[in-house]
């Protein structure tokens, strides 16, 4: 147009620039976003199909609904307060921020992109392997670390990257997320527990309130279950090993519910804590080694057939020395040069004496089929474990047995010296698991009447420690360190920690338990 | 007539009556007996199961004592002296240490006596004289043999190593023996004991282990309390035995020493062309062997291949299951020891070393591998060669570790084949081979530099760390004038315990000048602990450290050179 020139002046350059540039930099941000970080284990997509199919337990358990995601909770008039609400009766409304901030269960997806992680899947790398199989490793790792449903079962609101959350213990919400907030919600759990555990698991809610259930959760990962394990190849790359106790566990995790009350709430909280962690433990492993016994094509690439991890450690590594204690032990007609099995998550289930005695009989079946050495018979391994789940099974869930009391007998048989002096621990904890499950099992009964000082539980627990330089409890059974033998430095005081002392301190607890009538 | 007649049938009578008189007299009831003229014994006509007639036959002439040389040149091919050496090795002690079925209290026992019955009360072992799978390798009782060998209580002896001589034993006496081809010999049952592979044969089937001999120690008597098998290298082994025999440049020197004005200008001793061109036919040279072939680097190097060739037989037969059902998979002693058996720490050098070895999964003895680089680099001709034929190796290596990491223990029938395969390629295409070409100075100072570089550049597991550093002893006898090598060597000594023990705590010098004596004195009895103990000691980096000095002082050696 002839002689009309718009002036461009610096007010309506701004003018329209500014919608443009705020539109563009909302499109920057929204779609130029990576969706993982630049330092985290990249799967394919492919990956995720082996996530969660075969795994047992409660979470594949959970109904058919939908993960949401945490957020999806994380609303600050439902969970996402920012302090608890003494107000309302049920729920603090503050756990998702409590999570977030405290509970390490929210960062451990981030574990996966630190060096250790780094290393040891460098470690497990080999030359030859396919894609696929380098995302069945990283499949087994996210199956802890950062569980996810497979695709169809994802909401549109899960966001891949929350670690361990909300719905991982309690189960995927779709269904039961309207349900959940209505008044008439937890009104049958005062009358008949059993069918409201039952209508509600339907929907997919996972009742963590009950001590074996959440034990059984925790085991899940915590234990193992398959397709999610931790084996002997992770732990010589380099991942820590996985000694689970339920009690001991709990008592260490930042709580997000109102944990003092649950004490009231429940007789002998601690003990019948304990006792449902051994169940649940328990049953884990069994499950796990089940699932390890079975020949398949579509483990991770570094599952294997012996699983030496099944195994007691110590019993392989040890120094070669002599003399040896090892030899002292043995005795005539023992089988040589194989190893011991489940001394850890069984050994307070064996002292158990129930009415019929047959879960103990199934185990010992079990231990037997495995101590025949790494040349056993897969088969037959698989039959003694199956027959040995359903009977513990089939014992803590019958109605009429009163399990923590029943659990609370066995320990009180274990750690008082009673009639049968031969199942004490006099006689007994031959190794270092039973002698730290004892412990343990000594400090859940204190803690649930408080009979003991404080200062001889911390003075015990200092007792097993290991050793500087050491990752074993090197010195328990009167080991030396090799430099004495050969004119070196002198026995310090941590070598001194044998067996005797820590027997004898656990005894000395166990009087003071015994004195205030327990 | 009549009356010579008499007299001459009379003298007859008389002689054969001497004669047959001798005849009936066994030489074993003889024992420590005088015989004046060893040719005149007579032949033993009582049977003699797998033809061992035990030591007590050989002592009848090789009766001499320590250092005599025969003022006879010819005498002096050999000493005669060989059992009273015998004596002060451990070898003639092998069954007494693990005899406890004499002393009637057990207190009174030694202390390896009762480590015996403690090991035979575990595996239901009554009676230590009829326990073969214990007398197959302290006693040579072999698995063809129904029952132990005569005067086996002697312990491993002449016949465990020489072979069987019931068939050579007169035949051997003769000087004309020296002459007859190996073949001849082994035809009659005598081990060819000259030639580095066969001996190191015959030493690893106890040391190491030979399933067709019954001689092997299962993982079960190692939980029963048998101490560890040590790694061994051979020729530093065999000095330290300490070696009753003399390499064929000290004979010659020997017989020099004792060659009077009249025959000094004969050969050294009779039939000697001969002897060389026989027992030195491996060697591929047309004439006498080369004048600086070293025979002791030759054994150095085969010694190290021969081990790896027999761990992976061992291998090779353990997997497959015995004939009675005895044997099951896996067997625990074929992997290395060290693998499993290890204090568990945080910063583990073994989880930051090489990344060769599968995470978890128990691998084979390391050790056997440490020296076979020395055998590539001798049959190689420059670089290229050696990089190219080193490379072969790693394949193959490669390949017989595959089936020892795919399953934990690994599958029998895969093991097997490869076993078979990799031990049949170093039979064919290494030991011919470095066998057959000789070790003149240059070689040894080849191998030396290849020593010392892989020494100082790899990370080591301690049986690996001995091997290299025992080489590397026997490689440099030539360099025992010079102080600072000396001192890396006694350090090596303290880290690595490379002075074996021996049971009179002295070692025995040979009529040679470079023989090598002991700076220590190790009593025997009492050394396992301590030796267990410097094994967890062990520090791979200071192993490195040493190795580096040590290269550091060979380059100084060259440029004052």
């Amino acid at each position: 147009m002839d002689g009309h020139r718009i002036r461009l002046s610096w007010k309506t350059l701004k003018a329209r620039a500014t919608p443009i540039v705020w539109v563009g930099t909302a499109i920057c941000v929204l779609v130029g976003q990576p969706a993982t970080r630049a330092d985290e284990p990249r799967e394919s997509a492919a990956a995720k199909v082996y996530l969660l199919e075969s795994a047992s337990g409660l979470m594949a358990a959970s109904g058919t609904g939908k993960f949401q995601g945490a957020r999806s909770c994380a609303a600050t008039a439902c969970h996402g307060g920012i302090e608890p609400d003494p107000r309302f009766p049920l729920s603090q409304r503050n756990e998702y921020s409590s999570w977030l901030d405290h509970d390490p269960h929210a960062r451990a997806h981030r574990t996966l992109s630190n060096e250790k992680s780094r290393i040891i899947l460098q470690r497990l790398a080999r030359a030859n392997e396919t894609a696929e199989d380098r995302d069945r490793r990283l499949a087994n790792c996210f199956a802890c670390h950062n569980p996810q449903p497979a695709q169809d079962r994802q909401a549109a609101t899960y966001y891949s990257r929350e670690g361990v959350s909300c719905e991982i213990c309690h189960g995927a919400s779709e269904q039961w997320i309207g349900a959940h907030v209505v008044a008439d919600w937890g009104v049958q759990k005062k009358t008949d527990r059993q069918a409201w555990r039952a209508r509600t698991r339907e929907l997919g809610y996972v009742d963590t309130e009950d001590l074996t259930i959440r034990g059984k959760t925790c085991a899940q990962c915590h234990v193992g279950s398959p397709d999610r394990e931790v084996n002997h190849d992770l732990i010589a790359a380099g991942h820590p090993v996985l000694k689970f106790e339920l009690a001991a566990y709990h008592e260490l995790l930042p709580k997000h519910w109102r944990a003092n009350r649950e004490r009231e709430r429940v007789a002998q909280f601690e003990t019948a804590l304990w006792s449902a962690g051994q169940i649940a433990a328990a049953d884990a492993a069994l499950s796990l080694l089940e699932w390890r016994a079975k020949p398949s094509t579509t483990k991770h690439p570094d599952a294997a057939w012996p699983e030496l991890a099944e195994y007691d450690c110590f019993a392989c590594h040890h120094d070669l020395e002599d003399p040896s204690w090892r030899r002292q032990r043995t005795v005539a007609g023992q089988q040589l040069g194989t190893s011991e099995w489940g001394s850890w998550y069984f050994g307070p289930l064996r002292q158990m004496n129930d009415a019929t005695g047959e879960v103990a009989q199934k185990l010992t079946t079990l231990t037997e089929q495995m101590r025949e050495g790494f040349g056993n018979d897969r088969q037959k391994v698989q039959q003694a474990v199956a027959a040995a789940r359903t009977q513990l099974d089939r014992w803590s869930s019958h109605e009429s047995v009163d399990v923590a009391a029943t659990m609370r007998r066995a320990l009180d048989k274990l750690v008082l010296d009673h009639e049968q002096p031969q199942t004490s621990i006099r006689a007994q904890p031959a190794g270092w698991d039973e002698a730290v499950q004892l412990f343990l099992a000594i400090v859940a009964m204190d803690r649930a009447n408080g009979a003991i000082e404080s200062n001889a539980i911390d003075a015990t627990r200092e007792l097993f420690s290991f050793p500087a330089t050491y990752d074993s409890p090197y010195g328990f059974f009167g080991q030396r360190p090799p430099g004495t033998l050969l004119g070196g430095p002198p026995t310090t005081k941590q070598h001194q920690k044998s067996r005797q002392q820590i027997v004898a301190a656990l005894v000395e607890l166990i009087q003071q338990l015994k004195h205030t009538g327990n | 007539m009549a009356r010579a007649m008499y007299t001459l049938g009379g003298c007859l009578l008389t002689m054969v009556a001497c004669v047959g008189f001798l005849a009936l007299e066994v030489p074993e009831s003889r024992g420590q007996e005088e015989v004046s003229n060893p040719r005149v014994v007579a032949e033993d006509t009582s049977p003699f199961p797998g033809g061992y007639k035990s030591v007590k036959a050989c002592r009848l002439c090789h009766r001499g004592q320590i250092r005599e040389l025969d003022p006879d040149q010819d005498k002096s091919f050999v000493l005669l002296n060989e059992p009273a050496i015998w004596l002060t090795d451990p070898h003639s002690k092998a069954f007494a240490f693990i005899d406890w079925s004499d002393s009637a209290d057990p207190a009174s026992a030694s202390p390896s006596q009762q480590l015996s019955r403690e090991i035979c009360a575990k595996l239901g072992i009554s009676d230590i004289h009829k326990a073969q799978q214990c007398l197959s390798c302290h006693a040579n009782w072999v698995a063809a043999l129904d029952e132990p060998p005569p005067f086996y209580t002697a312990g491993v002896g002449c016949e465990s190593c020489h072979g069987p001589s019931e068939a050579w034993e007169n035949e051997h006496k003769e000087p004309s023996w020296r002459a007859r081809s190996v073949a001849y010999k082994a035809s009659k049952g005598m081990v060819d004991v000259r030639h580095p592979v066969q001996r190191a044969e015959q030493c690893f089937s106890c040391h190491i282990g030979n399933v067709e001999q019954g001689k092997h120690v299962t993982h079960e008597m190692f939980a029963a309390g048998h101490p560890p098998l040590p790694s061994i290298e051979i020729e530093s082994f065999a000095k330290q035995m300490p070696r009753h025999w003399r390499y064929l440049e000290e004979k010659i020197a020997d017989s020099q020493k004792v060659a009077s004005p009249d025959n000094a200008d004969e050969p050294p001793f009779k039939f000697f062309d001969a002897f060389i061109r026989e027992n030195y036919l491996y060697l591929k040279s047309d004439g006498p062997p080369p004048i600086d072939h070293n025979q002791s680097a030759a054994a150095v190097v085969l010694g190290g291949v021969v081990a790896l060739r027999e761990m992976t037989e061992l291998t090779r037969d353990l997997a497959r299951p015995a004939t009675d059902g005895s044997r099951a998979w896996p067997e625990l002693s074929v992997f290395d020891c060290t693998a499993c058996h290890h204090e568990l720490r945080p910063a583990n050098w073994r989880q930051t070393r090489n990344g060769e070895f599968r995470p978890g999964r128990p691998p084979m003895h390391a050790w056997p591998t440490a020296l076979v680089r020395l055998a590539i680099l001798h049959i190689s001709d420059g670089r290229e060669e050696y990089d190219r034929a080193l490379d072969d190796f790693n394949g193959r290596l490669s390949a017989l570790r595959a089936p020892f990491e795919a399953t934990p223990f690994g599958d029998p029938p895969t093991l097997r084949k490869a076993s078979t395969e990799f031990s049949q390629w170093l039979t064919d295409d290494l030991i011919g081979p470095v066998a057959a070409k000789p070790f003149d100075k240059l070689a040894v100072r080849r191998s030396r530099k290849l020593l010392v570089h892989i020494g100082s550049t790899e990370s080591q597991d301690y049986d690996s760390a001995r091997q290299i550093a025992w080489a590397l002893r026997t490689l440099c006898c030539d360099l025992s004038g010079r102080q600072e090598i000396q001192d890396l060597f006694d350090e090596l000594n303290n880290d690595l315990r490379l002075d074996l023990p021996n049971t009179q705590g002295e070692f025995f010098q040979t009529a040679t000048p470079n023989a090598q004596p002991h700076k220590s004195v190790i009593p025997l009895t009492g050394s396992v602990p301590a030796a267990l103990a410097i094994e967890v000691l062990y520090d791979p980096a200071k192993f490195m450290k040493t190795m580096k000095e040590l290269q550091r002082q060979f380059g100084l050696m060259t440029v004052r050179n």
